[in-house]
């Protein structure tokens, strides 16, 4: 270049100019038909059948009228309330104690708590009632059958199949993320400011509640509405606990519009507007309460090992701190287990009931269980890698300031997180089981549908590594003579791989265990395992059903493992890359 | 290699003016040093060179082409311009020589051609020793080398510096000035430095533009605004100095107090009585001696330091009016002390009075 006349080097900087813009162009045209693809097409058909007849197909407001016009239509609103309510209030009332006491007490077995309670967060909730059902049904629950053997009584000592048996398999799922919240603002908080208090005289008690519990209490707000969240939102639970005594919530009327025949599919679209427009505020709060949180990480320093002495308390507070591990994780897999193992539950765990049948019935002699397998892990595979692609393009827009709507891309990619699984099947279902695009039982429906759900993970995880990566490494490959793409592919990529995986990861797992949003999209050859574990529960087969979900939970672990290997790998590159050019 | 031209170029983010129509030319093979406080618009200009910004007005034009206007900003990878950055932003993830060699790569060069230029560019550096190494096994200003050589070795028409030698240490930074400088003066390549140390700059540059508030406020060789600043605050950036404020009296006179000074006149003022200062460097004022007919005044010291190589000494010359001398270290002046303050009128140049002073 440094000897070229300088019309040709005119005419280069000219050719330059007009591919990069081009280049640019095509990526972002491609990039917003996805997004209107899998965001604004599904969303738009809720919205737009919400307000048509399904008789006449005519536009009409009576969806809305009818939604509390009947009490079959409003019961189920209620009941979603009552549930949402009853576990964000226990869930915080579990959560909080237990984080307090592993982030800030000498109790023993903290890790093993810890390692339990993050157990408990990749267990698929409605795997978790289906261990419930096995110990708590009213007649063959083993916990009941024990009852009944050891007292002598002819009632059941528990009900799961009701209200408070739902509250309480939800809230036990619940309690990690308010457990992962405010633990980690505990761990977050300096020591010093609680010094502070102490060396003026406060004393253990009077610090906890002027200067730990105010400064905790954003984190725990947030739990609270998570936990509402969830409730609101959770399908597989009450499905499998509260439908056979039908008993309703949102969710689960949804899916029962759908059974109808035919489907009431725009009367079910406006019965979703509540649930949005619920989750919606909630998510805006969220996001306004954790805008004001940052004073809690202030200063934040490694901790002193120094742990608050519970004295005569240890063992109390043990048997408290047990009650999410035990009843979350090691009663529901033991019988999940024990269940799987055996030739018929209804005879017990005695040896000459136990078999490996199931195991191999479901891998080697079954081909709907073994398809399931292969969709699951071929499905997730695929919706997390396009989930992750669409999710770096946006955030490497929105993060190196590409464009300068870029932030109403990131809005709509951060939408599907106020829109409840259920809710995204229907209007999956809508968009897609019509022309010109009729995918109804094809795989890209359903990889589709996953993608749309995840999307919002997946950016704010590819937000999150960007972020770690100085932006001025990219424009130093820019100043030498690369081109945007080749910028991003030997200089941002090859920086972001560890995170990358991890972030990957963290988007599989979750679509792997993800149910509601496949439940109405799948066909017999596209069912994957959790959609599988739900028709088979339908049918009654509980050993199936066990040694399914214990092979789902166990594909799980094993990701979960790899997760953390690998994203330790990462943290460790990063820590050596971070000394250098890493963002301020 | 190539000559720079920016007209009336112009910045704005909202209602914020980072650059407020500025106007340089750079003569090929000069080296313009950028110099200002944080905020100025020096970095602005560089993005908007390096083509990492969308000029709000005015152009810039390299070897006569333009490469920059709010129409069209060809790509920075288009512009044959290197840039070294203040954080070396070397890729962790390369060695030192694939570093270096990355440019090299993209212009699809022969293997021996890559070799010898990669070679040639680590040498200039001196890093041939280290070529294996990863940026984490290097020092800063190592690291701030590999910066250099990967800039260098593309052989840009232009090279710009953003600090580059913010994050050294005070003895490595003076070290790689003369590095710089004749680094430059080697490959003769057209060069712009950014930098808020104006020992940098005036050890550097062939010529200096000094900024504030996103407005060329004097462009010279280092002597040129040393020696005869524009205003008051080129005088009071670059190198020590004393502002006085008084009233201007008449061409080449000011009156601090009731005293009335005289001094080289760049104020452009005309009519008597209006607020002016009267700039003088510490190191021309004399103490203890009538040096001429005028500009004596009598002073008392206040504060008397000893700093080795000189005595840096605060007199008070009327009410709240102090002055900062530097004087021969074996004068020994106490506080307290009446002094004889004398300020040639050949070191004295009267400005006109900054907008956001105070009033006096």
């Amino acid at each position: 270049m440094a000897s070229s006349p300088s019309v040709s080097a005119a005419r280069s900087a000219s050719v330059g100019y007009r591919r990069h813009h081009a280049f640019r162009l095509i990526v972002l045209v491609i990039l917003l038909a996805v997004l209107a693809l899998l965001i604004v097409q599904p969303l738009g058909w809720i919205v737009f059948n919400s307000f048509h007849d399904d008789d006449t197909g005519q536009w009409t407001l009576r969806n809305y009228v009818q939604i509390f016009a009947s009490t079959s239509r409003w019961v189920p609103l209620f009941n979603s309330l009552l549930l949402a309510t009853a576990v964000a209030v226990i869930s915080t009332l579990l959560g909080v104690p237990l984080a307090w006491l592993v982030a800030r007490t000498d109790m023993p077995m903290r890790g093993f708590i810890h390692l339990l309670t993050m157990a408990a967060f990749v267990t698929p909730s409605f795997i978790g009632a289906l261990g419930w059902i096995l110990l708590a049904a009213p007649n063959s629950g083993w916990l009941n059958v024990g009852w009944r053997a050891l007292s002598g009584a002819d009632w059941p000592l528990l009900n799961i199949y009701s209200m408070i048996g739902t509250i309480f398999v939800c809230s036990i799922f619940t309690v990690p993320y308010t457990f992962t919240l405010v633990s980690s603002a505990l761990e977050e908080m300096p020591v010093e400011l609680e010094d502070a208090a102490t060396t003026l005289g406060s004393g253990v008690v009077k610090t906890m509640f002027s200067v730990t519990i105010p400064l905790v209490m954003p984190a725990v707000l947030v739990g609270f509405i998570l936990s509402f969240i969830q409730g609101m939102t959770l399908f597989g639970v009450p499905a499998f606990l509260l439908t056979p005594s039908g008993t309703l919530v949102v969710t689960t009327k949804l899916a029962e519009f759908y059974q109808l025949f035919p489907p009431a599919l725009y009367m079910s679209a406006a019965y979703c507007m509540p649930l949005i427009a619920i989750t919606g505020m909630l998510f805006y709060a969220r996001r306004r309460i954790l805008g004001r949180r940052q004073f809690t990480t202030v200063g934040g320093k490694g901790r002193a090992g120094r742990k608050i002495r519970l004295k005569g308390w240890r063992l109390p507070a043990l048997a408290f701190a047990l009650i999410v591990p035990i009843t979350a994780v090691v009663l529901p897999y033991i019988a999940i287990v024990l269940v799987s193992l055996s030739r018929a539950w209804g005879l017990g765990p005695i040896p000459s009931n136990l078999t490996l049948h199931w195991y191999r019935w479901a891998i080697f002699e079954n081909a709907e269980t073994q398809r399931a397998i292969v969709n699951s892990l071929l499905y997730a595979g695929i919706a997390a890698s396009f989930c992750m692609i669409i999710g770096i393009l946006v955030a490497y827009i929105v993060e190196r300031k590409l464009l300068r709507g870029a932030g109403l891309i990131a809005a709509l990619v951060t939408i599907p997180i106020i829109i409840p699984g259920i809710v995204l099947s229907v209007g999956f279902f809508s968009a897609y089981t019509r022309q010109p695009l009729n995918l109804y039982g094809t795989a890209t429906i359903i990889i589709a549908a996953f993608v749309a759900t995840f999307l919002p993970i997946a950016y704010s995880q590819a937000g999150s590594i960007l972020k770690g990566i100085s932006p001025d490494l990219e424009r130093a490959a820019r100043s030498v003579g690369a081109t945007e793409a080749r910028t991003f592919a030997s200089i941002t990529a090859p920086l972001m791989r560890g995170g990358l995986v991890a972030g990957w990861l963290l988007v599989f797992i979750p679509i792997m265990r993800e149910l509601s949003v496949a439940i109405f999209l799948v066909s017999p050859r596209t069912n994957v395992m959790t959609t599988l574990i739900y028709n088979y529960k339908d049918g009654g087969n509980y050993e199936a059903v066990c040694a399914a979900s214990a092979l789902l939970l166990f594909a799980t672990l094993i990701v979960v493992l790899l997760a953390r290997f690998v994203t330790e790998g990462a943290a460790y590159r990063r820590r050596n890359a971070a000394s250098l050019g890493a963002a301020p | 290699m190539s000559d720079i031209d920016i007209r009336q170029l112009s910045k704005s983010y909202g209602a914020y003016q980072a650059l407020q129509s500025i106007d340089l030319h750079i003569p090929d093979g000069a080296l313009l040093a950028l110099l200002g406080p944080s905020g100025c618009g020096k970095s602005t200009t560089l993005q908007l060179l390096a083509g990492f910004d969308t000029p709000s007005g005015g152009e810039i034009r390299a070897g006569g082409e333009l490469i920059s206007s709010p129409q069209r900003v060809v790509p920075p990878e288009r512009r044959g311009i290197s840039l070294v950055f203040q954080n070396y932003a070397v890729w962790p993830h390369k060695t030192v020589a694939e570093n270096v060699a990355f440019g090299l790569q993209l212009r699809k060069l022969a293997r021996a051609e890559l070799e010898a230029r990669l070679s040639r560019a680590l040498e200039a550096v001196r890093l041939t020793p280290l070529r294996d190494r990863y940026p984490f096994e290097l020092s800063g200003g190592q690291q701030q080398r590999v910066a250099l050589a990967r800039a260098l070795a593309v052989e840009p028409r232009i090279l710009l510096l953003d600090e580059p030698l913010s994050n050294l240490d005070a003895h490595l930074r003076e070290e790689m000035r003369f590095e710089i400088r004749r680094v430059h003066d080697e490959l003769g390549i057209t060069t712009v430095y950014v930098t808020h140390d104006q020992g940098e700059a005036l050890v550097t540059a062939d010529e200096v533009a000094v900024m504030k508030g996103g407005i060329v406020q004097q462009l010279g060789s280092p002597e040129d605004i040393f020696e005869r600043p524009s205003n008051a605050f080129v005088a009071s950036f670059i190198g020590s100095n004393n502002e006085i404020p008084g009233r201007h009296e008449a061409p080449g006179q000011l009156s601090v107090a009731d005293t009335l000074l005289h001094a080289q006149d760049r104020s452009g003022l005309s009519g008597p009585g209006r607020k002016a200062v009267l700039c003088i460097r510490p190191s021309r004022v004399r103490l203890g001696e009538a040096g001429g007919a005028t500009n004596n005044l009598n002073g008392v010291v206040h504060r008397s330091a000893y700093l080795g190589e000189y005595r840096d000494v605060l007199v008070e010359i009327a009410p709240n009016t102090t002055l900062r001398a530097f004087v021969s270290p074996h004068l020994r002046p106490q506080p307290g002390e009446p002094v004889l303050v004398h300020l040639p009128p050949e070191h004295c140049q009267i400005f006109a009075a900054p907008d956001d002073a105070p009033a006096s």
